[in-house]
């Protein structure tokens, strides 16, 4: 959602000004940090997720030994009984943390409950100390292997063969039902699209990239959802089950098997759609928009801070409602204090860099006025590369001498290989919301290799040289382009971008379709579809639910806001402190508790979509779409395994 | 003794309600046995429990109470499937597909390799007659020859035991006479076959033994012939002879001596299927061939056991 108000608002702010005023438009608005294979498979997330599913699984057990007893248990084999037994007594420091988490979420209703002495679940369990976690991550581990065991139990009987038979069937069923004919929908908007998209010739990328992603990601997503929440569903209701299960089928190899047919028809599709959105795209492409959007920028990131701004994370407010930037201004704040500065500090740095020679530098910034300044004139701003072997009094006792001894000054090349310094201009102007560059001496990357371990290798600081104005910027608007600049535009690279972007589609579509297929081997067709959907858009949505959860959200949680309908209260107004009004206010608590934990089981959407990155022509991490890949699979396995105890335990046939 | 293909003990299945209350018990406490090599009955009117006992026996449902195993081993384990071929009431195969697509599919689910796949389609396609509409898609089909096919999927894995649900339902004469047979044939392979059906005649035809239920409840269990034998009344045929009043007269005499009554003396009557299957057989020898009123068809014969 987020990128893409900041598009709008971009677009927005584009359309109102002078064409010439826009050299190029490469703002890639990310509020997280590209994923890194090392995050998703660091011990922390790891325990974290055997925290989240345990959780499930170890109440699973619970509910299951409660209501089946120990009867079940005896019937199987001594050897099952043995593992299931251990298995089951090494869950129960989880079960007793599920039954802790759920008093601890109805807290507030205890009497004598005090909000500012007691912290949220959320809280006090990262207070927990670090063995604890560890113990009950390994109870979680052992839950879940107990709730797996069926399935692994069955793994050796799982025949290729039948999930392949199951995933040609499924395969067959949807194109000779016609299900392709939904893709004609895409082909008109690509047909008659040219006639409704406006589009400035520099944004001409931009704008046909991001109508292809949005169509191909509605239809696409919408028929995974409907071909999967329906097949079993329709196999069930027409008794076609009966003839499936009647044979040496595992239950698993369905679930199986239809998941590969449908992910290898809509996979087939994706390719088939990429290619013709890649042609459609890349037909007729107008120099501007090949030179803003035609590539894939590798950026190489640094880590912002600030000075002289009264935090060190976080820049002057400027009162914009969307707080993505901080803002530095040209003078000091106090008298005598120093200069806003904004530091970035690059501590990691590609090998490659030194060995070109030059390395372009680029950044994005949104200018803040207090005065109306000149029109169609950008603002001026300082910038400084150092690397952590400079020496500011070294390099002017240097100037200094040579200027005594009448020697040359030192050349820019020099001032870098040596003294580990870089200043293009005493002011570089830039225009609002536009993408400036400056090319860097690669001589500077070669002096950063070596040196102090505890500075980072380049820091570039940045000072606003108006004294009326501001200068905001967030972590992502300066960035050392790691790709080679000199080749310009790049429609190969381009192409791959726009692949790596279908992958993170694809991996959406992954998503959906195992949801609403595991859904549907409990639910009928219709709800199945409407539940997949609704936990897609769920995830879709999470900031919102964070801010719900953490009681940012204005008017509160939802029955103080039923309250305020009623009442006719305004949202801002602080609440009377009547017995009603606490009883509401802690009830919202314990329903934001609740909200808090269900936050967890959400699928995480918003990273798997890279139109942004593709329209902007910024180059996708191989490492962040296989991170995300990885965390899509971990998200799916326990609904896959839902799935497959949904179906396992039901019986197929009705009573007629 | 060899051991039962199918056994059940206290087989019980009673329907709940979304709240968990009864609904509906479909079948209490069965008791019963089926023997290799036989054919066996389950009758019963609607709803008296037949079909459930079979999706009991496939592990469609789940037992409330009480067990059942097929083969050996219980009713949930899928590996019992493998010795099993099941024809449904309908035939709920995938219309999409041809009678080809039909038989890979299924013995793929059986894990048979392709050349066996291949062979045992091609065989079998031609066993139910099918041959020339094998690439046809199923949605195509008349019910008959969907019922066809249908067989066809239940003998793809070559099975022990097979269990049909109202095999003869929606079929003509002559599709019911031609199933009729193929279930004999059947046994005579040495297969086990359990049938369902509430055509009487068709289970008196080709069943060894019975299960009659009704609401739930086993009523009567065993052989066709020992539950059909009424030992109080006997029933002669005789051939080369009239019946004329005084061979009545000398029969009722016979009787009385034996202490006996003479209830009816007449000629014999064929079966309807029978006869309808004669005229259609005459009609295929001689083409062309009109019924004209009044002219006298076929030739009455007495009815005897097949």
């Amino acid at each position: 959602m987020v990128p893409f108000m900041a598009t709008s608002m971009a677009t927005g702010l584009l359309d109102s000004m002078n064409p010439l005023l826009q050299p190029a438009f490469a703002v890639l608005s990310l509020e997280r940090d590209p994923l890194t294979i090392s995050r998703v498979l660091d011990w922390y997330a790891i325990r974290y997720y055997l925290l989240t599913v345990g959780s499930v699984t170890s109440l699973c057990l619970l509910l299951w030994f409660l209501f089946r007893g120990w009867k079940q248990v005896s019937r199987l084999s001594p050897g099952t009984k043995l593992a299931f037994t251990i298995l089951g007594l090494l869950s129960l420091p989880m079960v007793g943390l599920d039954i802790f988490s759920l008093a601890q979420f109805t807290q507030p209703l205890w009497p004598n409950y005090d909000p500012e002495k007691t912290a949220p679940a959320a809280i006090s369990a990262m207070m927990r100390p670090e063995w604890i976690n560890d113990v009950l991550a390994f109870s979680a581990l052992a839950s879940i292997l107990a709730v797996s065991l069926p399935f692994l139990l069955n793994l050796p009987r799982l025949s290729f063969r039948r999930i392949f038979a199951i995933a040609k069937l499924s395969f067959k069923e949807a194109i000779r039902k016609r299900v392709l004919y939904a893709f004609t929908g895409l082909l008109l908007i690509l047909l008659f699209g040219s006639w409704f998209i406006p589009s400035k010739s520099s944004d001409q990328i931009r704008t046909y990239v991001t109508v292809v992603f949005w169509a191909m990601t509605v239809i696409l997503l919408m028929v995974s959802a409907l071909l999967a929440a329906f097949g079993i569903p329709a196999d069930i209701k027409s008794q076609s089950l009966f003839l499936i299960v009647t044979k040496p089928v595992e239950r698993v190899e369905i679930l199986l098997g239809r998941l590969l047919g449908y992910m290898s028809l809509l996979t087939l599709i994706l390719i088939v759609l990429t290619g013709a959105g890649l042609l459609y795209i890349l037909r007729g492409v107008s120099p501007e928009a090949a030179e803003e959007s035609l590539k894939a920028r590798a950026p190489v990131y640094g880590i912002l801070h600030y000075e002289n701004t009264g935090s060190e994370r976080e820049g002057d407010n400027v009162g914009r409602e969307w707080a993505y930037r901080g803002y530095i201004s040209g003078s000091a704040a106090t008298p005598g204090s120093g200069q806003p500065k904004a530091i970035w500090d690059f501590t990691v740095l590609p090998s490659v860099l030194a060995g070109r020679p030059t390395v372009t530098a680029e950044f994005t910034f949104d200018i803040y006025r207090t005065t109306k300044g000149f029109e169609n004139q950008g603002v001026g701003i300082g910038m400084a590369f150092t690397t952590r072997n400079y020496d500011a009094e070294k390099l002017r006792l240097e100037r200094e001498s040579r200027d005594r001894e009448g020697k040359p000054a030192l050349t820019t090349d020099e001032l870098a290989e040596k003294f580990g310094y870089f200043q293009p201009a005493a002011s570089i102007t830039f225009y609002d919301f536009s993408t400036g560059s400056v090319e860097v001496p690669g001589k500077l990357f070669v002096n950063a290799q070596t040196g102090p371990e505890d500075k980072p290798p380049i820091i570039v600081t940045v000072t606003c040289k108006e004294i009326t104005q501001y200068v905001g910027m967030a972590r992502y608007d300066f960035y050392f382009r790691e790709d080679d600049t000199s080749r310009g535009a790049d429609a190969l690279r381009f192409s791959w971008n726009f692949a790596k972007a279908s992958m993170g589609l694809w991996l959406r579509i992954l998503l959906v379709t195992t949801l609403a297929l595991v859904l549907s081997t409990y639910l009928s067709g219709v709800v199945s579809l409407l539940v997949a959907l609704f936990v897609f858009m769920l995830g879709q949505f999470q900031e919102f639910l964070l801010a719900l959860v953490i009681g940012r959200v204005a008017g509160g949680g939802p029955l103080e806001n039923l309250s305020r309908l009623i009442t006719n209260e305004v949202a801002g107004k602080q609440l009377e402190n009547t017995a009603l009004n606490n009883v509401i206010m802690n009830t919202d608590r314990v329903l934001r508790e609740f909200l808090g934990g269900l936050m967890n089981f959400l699928p995480e959407v918003q990273s798997l979509s890279f139109t942004e990155y593709v329209s902007n022509g910024f180059n996708i991490g191989g490492a962040d779409l296989a991170a995300n890949a990885i965390r899509t699979v971990a998200y799916l396995l326990p609904w896959l395994l839902l799935g497959y105890h949904a179906l396992r335990e039901r019986e197929v046939a009705g009573p007629t | 003794m060899a051991e039962p293909v199918v056994e059940t003990q206290k087989l019980t299945k009673i329907f709940l309600d979304f709240w968990g209350r009864k609904k509906k018990v479909a079948l209490r406490a069965l008791d019963i046995k089926v023997n290799q090599g036989e054919i066996f009955g389950l009758l019963g009117p609607n709803g008296s429990g037949k079909t459930t006992t079979i999706k009991l026996l496939l592990g469609l449902l789940f037992p409330t109470e009480g067990r059942a195993t097929v083969m050996g081993k219980s009713t949930t384990d899928v590996r019992k499937n493998e010795l099993i071929g099941y024809l449904p009431e309908e035939s709920y195969l995938y219309r999409f597909l041809n009678a080809e697509e039909t038989l890979d599919f299924y013995g793929r689910l059986f894990d048979l390799p392709a050349s066996v796949r291949v062979r045992r389609s091609q065989e079998l396609i031609e066993r139910v007659g099918l041959g020339r509409d094998k690439k046809r898609q199923l949605r195509e089909y008349s019910k008959g020859m969907r019922q066809r096919i249908g067989l066809a999927q239940a003998l793809i894995n070559d099975p022990k035991l097979v269990i049909l649900d109202e095999p003869t339902s929606g079929l003509d004469p002559l599709g019911a006479r031609w199933m009729k047979d193929l279930i004999r044939d059947l046994r005579n392979e040495g297969k086990t076959v359990i049938m369902c059906s509430h055509r009487l005649e068709d289970v008196q035809d080709i069943c060894d033994r019975i299960a009659i239920l009704h609401e739930g409840d086993l009523q009567s269990y065993g052989h066709v012939s020992d539950l059909l034998k009424d030992t109080m009344r006997v029933e002669m045929r005789a051939s080369q002879v009239k019946l004329t009043p005084e061979l009545e007269k000398d029969l009722r005499e016979v009787l009385t001596r034996h202490g006996g009554t003479l209830d009816t003396v007449g000629n014999p009557t064929t079966t309807l299927e029978d006869y309808f299957l004669r005229i259609v057989e005459e009609s295929k020898a001689r083409p062309g061939r009109r019924f004209l009123p009044g002219e006298q068809t076929g030739k009455n014969e007495p009815a005897g056991k097949k």
